[in-house]
């Protein structure tokens, strides 16, 4: 790295921000070379996403900022807004996480990404375009197929990411920022976006901030880590060597936690009881009809899928998003009714029970949701809503009786059962993940469906929820429904696994075994796609 | 902190309105109602603060009267608005499909039909009156709130705690009313807040055309009619009611604002 020895295209010194009053960022220095990809990590709420955004002087209003951030050699802070707009998207370009509120959704993607140009340099309007209809080509969204005219809603997550990255490299800046710019992509996808920013700083010598929280995009991708915690960097080097020899705890830590997986004793017989049997399930939901004329064909999102949990088991279902994994949990939920085939729990025909029935069957199966934040009814207290699921009993036990269940499940979970009188906004996101896993439990099912439901943690609290999650699996013999996008996640902990693409499965069987060898083409994309850590 | 400023002042106003509303129910200083030939059109003075109107009744006393009339009909069409469109409005977003169709093209009839002809219909079939105007106006009410709170819904359910209360075996009705409806509170006073503000304009104007409140009933938009004919004899006469009407509908205005931007800030 002479380059980033001689003069860093950008250095920070001694940077400081806080935030109504609380310290965000605490004294941080870090170097940046051009063609130099440095991997900016750290658990959500360490400050990367501040850092980031201090480069660019673009923090909150109420935010204080002491220290020095030179680009070139000149010094940003201190600049005048004026000053400051034209160095951003010139000399930095910045690209956010969520592709889906990052464009103007009633602007072709081609004058966006002109717009660039023109707030920027004096150039007439047919030129902009023509660069902009480059660029477009440039991030692989190239011209034939019509890309500069099209519209936001038109393109998938990966491809308005790569707008918003033809938008933050149209003026050729030497800096660029991403921050957590795959994150809400798919893992196919997000192998795509990783490839084009790595090649855009080579090919362009630009450099390159990528601020995330996966330890394994950073081996992947980046020359240079900066791991951040609390505010600090506790440790900087070279990718390969620092993930080698991590010194500090925090470090250590995560990366044991990226690596963990739980322990389980052995896999479960097969000749264990199914308890969860699903019968060639057919979805499909009406298209929006254009105009007059036929109503189009529905959309078949489920295909005829089949699969089965055994007691004490956990099955994991991957896929990518759109692949129908979501709607054929529903259905495995009884939330939809199923265009065809059928669910049977415990041996009971559960698809197609009502009523009474149908509340008997349902304490068998519970659910754990994706959002943290979204799973509660923020007027509730914790006790009323691990305690909601009692709704399905005939005669829900009495308030002592309620009481000492809640606190029994809270201290099960790993919370304490003072916590039952608090609200879902108290607590962090995994404690969070650890009322819902409660809630599921109150009933004692036989079965319970996650889905997403670690996607939203960050990776030491996720490696925490997993070994809880392991642990209880063994104590009550329950059977896990393991739903994700995350290969990562699903082999750590699932016994079986099966693969969904497009509505149907494309291949189950032994999780080691497909991991090791994939047989269907499209499990092997996807274990090609995935980041990983390289083996310690 | 012009904002908190803004809905102190709304919330100032809205109390001193609804203070004098209250007051007015039960005391005035003179009998709102009384005339007397012999102090007619009396300029503001000691005795008459606000003066007196062409047949010598006290404008003060006939506006705390009519402060009364104001908020009542505007409170009763906001009751009824809301007890009917919120429920028709949850109903809408629980069960979607062609039930929400109904309820929402419902909803669509009653707001391109013109409220004065509803006024004015009402009347015809059963005479003006105070309690006629709150029903037209209710029923004006009704698919504003069923829209607001069919949104508020629809948001609401695509949060992953209705899927966990459907997975805990309970139906849409019973979600609705348990986890939507109270979450939903804020934007609906917000929003009873804004009608109101239009129902005390709405009582104003059916009374000035002589739709609303008929005598001896003492309203403000009747004040403005009958003083509108005077305006070069007397010109205060008009100006209080007319300002009544403005800062009473001016305070609730911003103590909607205020509200909803708070609530905002919240979320």
């Amino acid at each position: 790295m002479t380059a980033a020895a001689a003069a860093p295209l950008l250095q920070i010194d001694a940077l400081s921000v806080s935030i109504g009053g609380a310290q965000i960022v605490k004294n941080l220095s870090l170097a940046v070379g051009a063609g130099e990809i440095l991997g900016l990590v750290g658990a959500s709420g360490s400050g990367k996403t501040m850092t980031a955004l201090a480069i660019m002087q673009l923090l909150p209003a109420n935010s204080t900022l002491t220290g020095e951030v030179r680009l070139r050699g000149e010094l940003l802070t201190g600049k005048s807004a004026g000053e400051l707009q034209s160095i951003r998207g010139r000399d930095v370009g910045i690209v956010f996480q969520e592709p889906m509120t990052a464009l103007n959704p009633l602007m072709h993607i081609g004058d966006q990404v002109a717009e660039t140009i023109r707030l920027h340099r004096s150039v007439s309007s047919s030129e902009a375009a023509r660069a902009a209809r480059e660029t477009l080509e440039l991030v692989g969204l190239p011209g034939g197929r019509g890309a500069p005219h099209l519209l936001p809603y038109e393109l998938s997550g990966g491809e308005r990411q790569r707008v918003a990255i033809a938008m933050a490299v149209v003026m050729g800046p030497p800096l660029l920022i991403a921050d957590e710019p795959t994150t809400a992509l798919d893992v196919g996808t997000q192998a795509h976006v990783l490839r084009l920013l790595k090649e855009l700083a080579h090919s362009r010598n630009m450099g390159l901030i990528l601020v995330t929280h996966d330890l394994a995009v950073v081996a992947q991708v980046t020359d240079r880590v900066a791991l951040m915690h609390r505010g600090e960097i506790v440790e900087q080097g070279e990718t390969g060597r620092l993930l080698r020899q991590l010194q500090h705890p925090y470090g250590r830590a995560l990366l044991a936690a990226a690596r963990s997986k739980p322990k389980r004793s052995a896999p479960r017989p097969a000749a264990a009881l199914p308890v969860l049997v699903v019968r060639d399930i057919v979805q499909e939901y009406p298209r929006r009809r254009r105009a007059l004329g036929h109503a189009p064909a529905p959309l078949r999102a489920v295909d005829g899928v089949s699969l089965t949990v055994h007691a004490g088991e956990t099955v994991g279902l991957v896929g990518e998003s759109g692949s129908g994994k979501s709607s054929l949990l529903r259905v495995i939920l009884a939330l939809e009714a199923a265009r065809g085939g059928d669910v049977a729990l415990l041996g009971e025909a559960f698809s197609v029970a009502r009523g009474k029935r149908l509340r008997r069957l349902r304490r068998g199966i519970q659910a754990v949701f994706q959002d943290p934040y979204g799973s509660f009814d923020p007027r509730w207290s914790v006790e009323r809503l691990i305690a909601e699921p009692y709704f399905l009993l005939d005669s829900p036990p009495d308030t002592p009786t309620r009481r000492r269940n809640v606190a029994g499940l809270l201290e099960l979970v790993g919370l304490s059962a003072s916590d039952a009188r608090r609200h879902p906004h108290e607590f962090s996101g995994g404690q969070r993940q650890r009322i819902a896993i409660a809630r599921a439990l109150i009933t004692e099912p036989a079965v319970i469906a996650f889905d997403e439901a670690v996607s939203a943690l960050d990776v030491l609290v996720r490696a925490q929820i997993l070994e809880l999650l392991a642990g209880l699996s063994e104590r009550l013999r329950l059977a896990y429904l393991f739903v994700s996008h995350d290969l990562n996640v699903v082999r750590s902990i699932a016994d079986r696994l099966y693969v969904m693409q497009r509505g149907r499965i494309v291949e189950h069987g032994p999780t080691e075994a497909i991991f090791t060898s994939p047989q269907h083409a499209y499990t092997q994309a996807l274990i090609a796609a995935s980041p990983s850590l390289p083996d310690s | 902190m012009s904002r908190r400023a803004g809905l102190i002042a709304g919330l100032a106003l809205t109390a001193f309105f609804v203070g004098a509303a209250v007051i007015g129910q039960f005391w005035t200083p003179y009998d709102p109602g009384a005339m007397s030939i012999v102090d007619k059109l009396q300029a503001p003075n000691l005795r008459h603060w606000f003066g007196t109107d062409q047949l010598g009744r006290d404008v003060l006393s006939q506006l705390l009267a009519g402060a009364g009339t104001s908020v009542g009909v505007a409170l009763l069409s906001v009751i009824i608005g809301a007890f009917v469109g919120v429920p028709l409005g949850l109903l809408a977003a629980a069960r979607r499909g062609a039930v929400d169709e109904l309820i929402m093209r419902g909803n669509d009839l009653i707001f391109a039909f013109p409220s004065l002809l509803l006024a004015i219909l009402i009347t015809a079939a059963f005479g003006p009156g105070a309690v006629n105007a709150v029903i037209a106006i209710g029923i004006f009410n009704i698919p504003v709130f069923a829209r607001v709170a069919r949104g508020g819904a629809l948001q609401l359910w695509t949060r992953d705690f209705s899927l966990a209360a459907r997975v805990a075996g309970k139906g849409e009705l019973r979600i609705s009313f348990e986890h939507v409806l109270p979450n939903m509170v804020g934007l609906l006073i917000v929003q009873g807040t804004i009608q109101f503000s239009l129902g005390v304009m709405a009582e104003a104007g059916l009374s000035y055309v002589g739709l609303g409140a008929q005598p001896p009933t003492a309203s403000w938009g009747r004040m403005l009619n009958e003083a509108q004919t005077l305006t070069a004899l007397s010109p205060t006469l008009a100006l209080f009611p007319g300002l009544a009407v403005l800062l009473f509908v001016l305070g609730l205005n911003l103590l909607g604002d205020g509200l909803r931007r708070r609530q905002e800030r919240n979320e």
